[in-house]
């Protein structure tokens, strides 16, 4: 077969396997990159060539390894340029004190027990042409790592960006990243010389280059920066210009006898922070460097993992000394800084826990070493694994140890102590805001079945959705403006709410969620919410009609749901709730009478539907109880009547819809709405519904909806406008 | 800032002094003290015995991969290595220890029987001896016994010169 064909070929195996196993990672709440380095690992000799030899021999022949090694080390450059493009100095900002002393430690500790290591490894597991010095040089950088971008991803993930815990980490983990860098710099020139000595001209006119980037190097980037402000957008001769660059600077660091990667993060780290320029250069880059240039590495990593060396016993314990001084090391040194800076317990576990985080920085750390032949391919393996242990750990020991719950309470602004000073809300309504300009009627809505004279309110939740990869968007800082852009959007239409009185009662939410679905439930959960609003959005790619988000909202949200389908709703004089006995139209019922006690000039029409000579369904003995504490000029606003008729009860509905201007109907199979019914009709009254409709789904049996009001206003309810 | 006060920086000195003193103890003891494993990976041409399934006076290669003391290898057909469809894999593995390398695994009886399907694999064992016979050209022999489904012959083996491709 042709080579082309062949890496071609290669290419969708790889891309295709990363993705899904990416996926399949993130289903588990772990980083992309954990099912990426997996994907390469499954390629390789570890499985594919375990199961199927013949496969992987056809599939990765030898004379086709060094075109994808290319292609590897290129997605590599490009990786390493994006990584110092990320690197703004405005990590710099988290008690940075503290996050020096935590750096350093957390540097010396595990390097110092790497060092140790070395002593017992080195006489097992390397080979006599290494000399010791470069392999506990090696073994020491190896278990100091900490992988800036995959901790930066986790901490957006969890939203810890604003916590003093996350702003610690990242400044911590930057610090880390370049002090680690400069450690690798230096294992490799020693490793290349053989001696501490020899490495010494290396490290001089590395200084020295580093110097010139730092000095000509930024200005020149810095009129660049300027020449984009001019025109206002990123031309491709400037795109051209500074690529050229980056190659050129990685040429200059493997000539200078460090290594390639060096050059490329250099000048990603020298280049001005312009917001606008990095957003754009990194948008540009990022695209065919993440998805299918770094898949490439990951294979060609994989390749060379062979877990079937680890086939005994002693190996095995060899591995598990590696993954325990690596944990330790970088566990302990950080924990002890942190507390002696003063860090609570929680808070120092926490940040151990994170800067654990070793991922794809350990996997370049380790080919570089396997390539120079410093670490043996056993070795290469254990500290393979070891990464994937220290970066899978990450998520589950952080929320152990600090779970999402403890980290709301940990946010620096203000609101939770603002909140903390008021009384208990005791009727939450949460509505999730897909786009805030045109869900003002969601909002209205709750806001009348909150009503404004109880302790109701309202929280508008709004999030800004990141992929958990290694985009730029999903990096602290843009997914801070990225909120704070939804914030100001949320706000301008809380201010457009009348009258101005009721914008008390809208507590606004806006985070970053890579999944909206299960981040509304999260919240939903967490903040005791007795109901949630979503306005109903048509499924892109689902029949059905509360399919979608929607639909993933419904089935997983653990409180009371309703959906709103607005056609037009302006204000609410005419409720129509169709009856039949089932949990979720005692919902409806339920929210129709909230909006009737809130509001005196609304009616509302409680509809059964029955054949002639059958008898109607009976309303519930709860209805009928609470029916008789209603006051009575809130009682005088109900009919109930029952229409007997040969039509279907759907086309009955349907017509009384007409003559309303809010229909309110229980997810059930009755009224065509129920969630789980496929198929073209299940979504009939959604699609026929002429007023705007409320689709309620009851998931507790426990929440009353009518208790808050019926106990504040047994009497009389008083006129309250929408 | 803090961390640029007096204090601080006696701290900072004394870590980075401490950490740089113990690499300082530990490579000096490392240098002078410990001693790894001999570098014996390549390739090794052997010559099969007569007693070898299928007849001998075929050869067939021994490619070592070495991690330390401990050592992987596979017995491949170099007739047959031209096919894609081939794998290299490292079927036998065993301990590189006081000049002595032992393996033992189990070979496809393709390679022995120029790409003969027959499913029951071969159990190998190599015991020997590596020896240095140049030390300006590095060339090393492998001699001791080769034993192929129990029946041991004799086995003297010489490192191939390696390619520079491989040598990345």
């Amino acid at each position: 077969m042709h080579i082309v064909v062949l890496i071609l070929i290669e290419l969708l195996v790889v891309i295709g396997l990363s993705r899904l196993m990416g996926l399949g990672f993130e289903r588990i709440k772990q980083p992309l990159v954990i099912g990426e380095i997996v994907a390469g690992i499954m390629l390789g000799p570890s499985l594919l060539g375990w199961l199927a030899p013949t496969w992987k021999a056809a599939l990765f022949p030898a004379e086709a390894l060094p075109s994808l090694g290319v292609l590897a080390q290129i997605g590599l450059i490009f990786f390493m340029f994006l990584i110092g493009l990320e690197l703004n100095p405005k990590y710099l900002r988290g008690n940075l004190n503290i996050a020096v002393l935590v750096s350093h430690v957390s540097i010396l500790v595990p390097f110092s027990l790497g060092c140790l290591l070395a002593l017992l490894l080195y006489p097992l597991l390397s080979n006599g042409d290494v000399s010791f010095t470069a392999f506990a040089l090696f073994l020491g950088a190896a278990m100091s790592i900490t992988a800036f971008p995959v901790l930066a991803r986790i901490i957006t993930e969890n939203n810890l960006q604003s916590s003093r815990l996350g702003t610690l980490a990242l400044t911590c983990a930057a610090v880390d990243d370049v002090t680690a860098w400069c450690v690798l710099a230096l294992a490799i020139a020693v490793t290349r010389t053989n001696s501490m000595a020899g490495a010494i001209p290396t490290i001089l006119f590395s200084i020295v280059y580093i110097g010139v980037m730092v000095t000509i190097g930024r200005q020149f980037l810095k009129n660049l920066s300027k020449y984009y402000d001019r025109k206002g957008k990123l031309p491709q001769f400037l795109v051209a210009i500074i690529y050229m660059g980056v190659v050129a600077s990685a040429l200059i660091t493997e000539v200078i006898g460090i290594h390639f990667i060096f050059g490329a993060f250099l000048l990603g780290a020298v280049m001005p922070k312009n917001a606008g320029l990095t957003r754009e250069l990194a948008e540009k880059t990022e695209d065919f460097v993440l998805v299918f240039l770094l898949p490439l590495f990951f294979a060609y990593s994989g390749l060379k993992t062979e877990v079937g060396l680890l086939n005994s016993p002693d190996k095995w314990l060899l591995c598990l000394a590696v993954v325990g001084v690596a944990i330790i090391g970088k566990y302990v040194g950080t924990y002890i800084a942190a507390r002696v800076s003063g860090i609570d317990k929680r808070e120092s576990a926490a940040l151990g826990w994170l800067m654990n985080t070793r991922g794809l920085t350990e996997l370049i750390v380790l080919n570089i070493g396997l390539e120079l032949k410093v670490i043996s391919p056993l070795l290469f393996t254990m500290l393979v694994i070891m990464a994937l242990v220290t970066t899978f750990m990450t998520s589950p020991l952080l929320e152990w140890t600090y779970p999402k719950r403890l980290i709301r309470l940990d946010v620096t602004d203000t609101e939770a102590a603002e909140a903390s000073s008021e009384p208990q809300p005791i009727y939450r309504v949460l509505v999730p805001v897909a786009n805030p300009k045109t869900q003002k009627g969601l909002i209205n809505l709750a806001l009348a079945i909150a009503g404004t004279r109880q302790n109701a309110i309202v929280h508008p939740l709004s999030l800004v959705e990141i992929q958990e990869n290694y985009a730029f968007a999903s990096m602290p800082i843009e997914a801070d403006r990225l909120v704070e852009q939804r914030r100001i959007q949320i706000e301008s239409l809380v201010q457009s709410i009348q009258p101005p009185e009721v914008r008390a009662r809208l507590r606004p939410i806006v985070r970053v969620s890579s999944d909206i679905a299960r981040e509304t439930s999260r919240i939903a959960a967490l903040d005791r919410t007795d109901l949630v609003l979503v306005g109903w959005h048509r499924p892109v790619f689902d029949q059905n009609r509360l399919g979608g988000r929607v639909g993933q909202i419904l089935s997983s949200a653990r409180a009371d749901v309703a959906v709103f389908v607005d056609r037009g709703l302006q204000q609410i004089s005419k409720i129509l709730v169709p009856y039949a006995p089932s949990l979720h139209d005692e919902l409806g019922l339920e929210l129709a009478l909230r909006l009737l006690i809130n509001a005196e000039h609304i009616q509302l029409q409680i509809l059964r539907v029955t054949s002639p000579g059958t008898p109607a369904g009976e309303l519930s003995r709860e209805f009928m109880e609470v029916l008789a504490q209603l006051a009575p000029s809130v009682r005088s606003r109900i009919e109930m009547p029952i229409l007997e008729t040969y039509l279907d009860p759907l086309q009955a509905v349907v017509d009384h819809s007409v003559t309303v201007d809010l229909t309110i109907a229980g997810a059930s199979r009755a009224w065509g709405s129920e969630r789980q019914t496929l198929g073209r009709y299940a979504d009939a009254l959604v699609t026929q519904c002429v007023s705007s409709l409320l689709i309620t789904r009851k998931y507790s049996q426990v929440t009353s909806h009518l208790a808050s009001v019926l106990d504040i206003n047994p009497n009389e309810s008083q006129v309250e406008q929408l | 800032m803090n961390h640029f006060q007096p204090k601080s920086l006696v701290f900072y000195g004394g870590a980075i002094a401490f950490v740089v003193g113990l690499f300082g103890v530990v490579t000096a003891y490392g240098e002078a003290n410990l001693k790894a494993a001999q570098s014996i990976g390549g390739e090794y041409q052997i010559s099969l015995p007569v007693s070898a399934p299928c007849g001998g006076g075929k050869s067939v290669l021994l490619s070592v991969q070495q991690s330390g003391i401990y050592v992987a290898a596979a017995l491949t057909n170099p007739a047959l290595m031209r096919s894609p469809s081939v794998s290299k894999s490292m079927t036998l593995s065993g301990q590189w220890q006081n000049q002595r390398l032992s393996l033992t695994g189990q070979v496809p009886v393709g390679v022995l029987c120029d790409g003969s399907k027959e499913a029951a694999p071969i159990a190998v064992k190599i015991d020997g001896e590596i020896s240095p016979t140049s030390a300006s050209t590095k060339a090393t022999t492998l001699t001791g016994a080769i034993s192929l489904n129990a029946a041991a012959s004799p086995l003297m083996a010489q490192r191939q010169p390696v390619a520079k491709d491989e040598a990345k």
